[in-house]
């Protein structure tokens, strides 16, 4: 017996529903980014970031025999014990800064949060840091990102619950206001990427390498450290290289501010 | 090795890529897997999750998407030469 088929061509009606199934997918996927943009980082990061953790815990030692982490327990220890010495100095002399300030009514109000460093460049691009700490901490976005040695390196730029994007200054395209060397020379700091600097001064400005170059806030926080100058004779301008004194790409601890902003005027993108 | 354990396997290295943002390995797997296996639709997901860990920055305009245009332009692409030359 012979039968008629339903339908002629079986392929393409399923072709056509894949089709449709698939764009019904994208848009949904772009109304969900759309609405709700931090739906996707939320998600993914949450799924990732245990895996990272565990890496970097991994990194930092934790899988050592018990040996070796008493005689680096040991090691640290004394560290820290020519540290304190050190730091109870110079917590003397914070201390008498911040009274300064107090008596002059610029006390710092801000706290920071100690974020390990999940993911660093050139692993992340754009000069990017993720770090483990969010808006459960009180980060938030545009809040100021310091290095060790409370070297301003980046804001920001993203704020989930438990984990934070932060865009470094060095990132292509981002600019900073800056002070430079002993004269303090009011520039505009240019992200080069790779945790580099540049910025145009004035010929007649005297600036040398190894040069300190600063935050113009009250705060006057370390940003980096001239590392090259460029002049041409036949430009009124020159040239300046510098770098943050820590190395970007080694970072493994950052400090988030959560009480203080970058200021709207600081940072502009080109 | 039959197919679905070939796939399982590039599926977990692409999965590995995502963790450690290696995205010059998930592209050449990419395209591995899109010219051999049908509906390789991983590397769509593979792109979601690479902007959503890596590029999903409030500010950053498109380039923020860039993990899945360039996964839709693969799977168009390869989608489309496949059709060509297997026809």
């Amino acid at each position: 017996m012979t039968y008629l088929r339903a339908n002629k061509r079986p392929g393409e009606r399923r072709k056509r529903t894949m089709m449709v199934s698939g764009s019904v997918v994208v848009v949904f996927l772009a109304i969900i980014q759309l609405y709700i943009p931090h739906f996707f980082p939320a998600v993914v990061t949450s799924m990732f970031s245990p895996f990272w953790r565990a890496e970097f815990s991994v990194e930092s030692g934790s899988l050592e025999s018990p040996s070796m982490l008493v005689a680096r327990n040991e090691e640290l220890k004394r560290e820290l014990a020519d540290m304190q010495v050190r730091l109870d100095t110079i917590g003397a002399t914070e201390q008498e800064n911040s009274d300064l300030k107090a008596l002059m009514g610029r006390a710092s109000t801000t706290s920071k949060v100690l974020a390990a460093v999940l993911r660093r460049p050139p692993v992340s691009h754009y000069d990017e840091l993720v770090i483990d700490a969010g808006s459960n901490e009180g980060i938030s976005s545009m809040s100021l990102v310091y290095a060790p040695g409370d070297v301003l390196i980046g804001k920001v730029s993203d704020a989930l619950g438990e984990t934070s994007k932060v865009t470094l200054f060095s990132s292509p395209g981002q600019k900073y206001d800056v002070l430079i060397g002993s004269a303090h020379a009011p520039a505009v700091a240019v992200g080069r990427g790779g945790g580099q600097y540049e910025a145009q001064l004035s010929r007649d400005v005297k600036v040398a390498e190894g040069d300190f170059v600063t935050d113009p806030s009250l705060n006057d926080k370390a940003f980096g450290i001239v590392t090259g100058i460029e002049s041409d004779p036949a430009q009124p301008f020159e040239t300046v290289f510098f770098a943050p004194p820590v190395n970007v790409y080694q970072l493994r601890w950052v400090l988030a501010d959560t009480g203080q902003g970058i200021p709207a005027t600081s940072t502009k993108k080109k | 090795m039959n197919k679905v354990t070939a796939r399982i396997i590039i599926d977990f290295i692409i999965l590995l890529a995502i963790f450690n943002g290696w995205w010059f390995c998930i592209i050449p797997l990419g395209l591995i897997g899109l010219w051999f296996f049908p509906y390789f639709v991983e590397i769509v997901l593979a792109g979601i999750a690479y902007d959503a860990l890596y590029n999903l920055i409030p500010g950053m305009g498109m380039r923020a998407l860039v993990g899945i245009i360039i996964s839709l332009t693969m799977l168009l692409i390869i989608g489309g030469l496949k059709k060509v030359l297997r026809k």
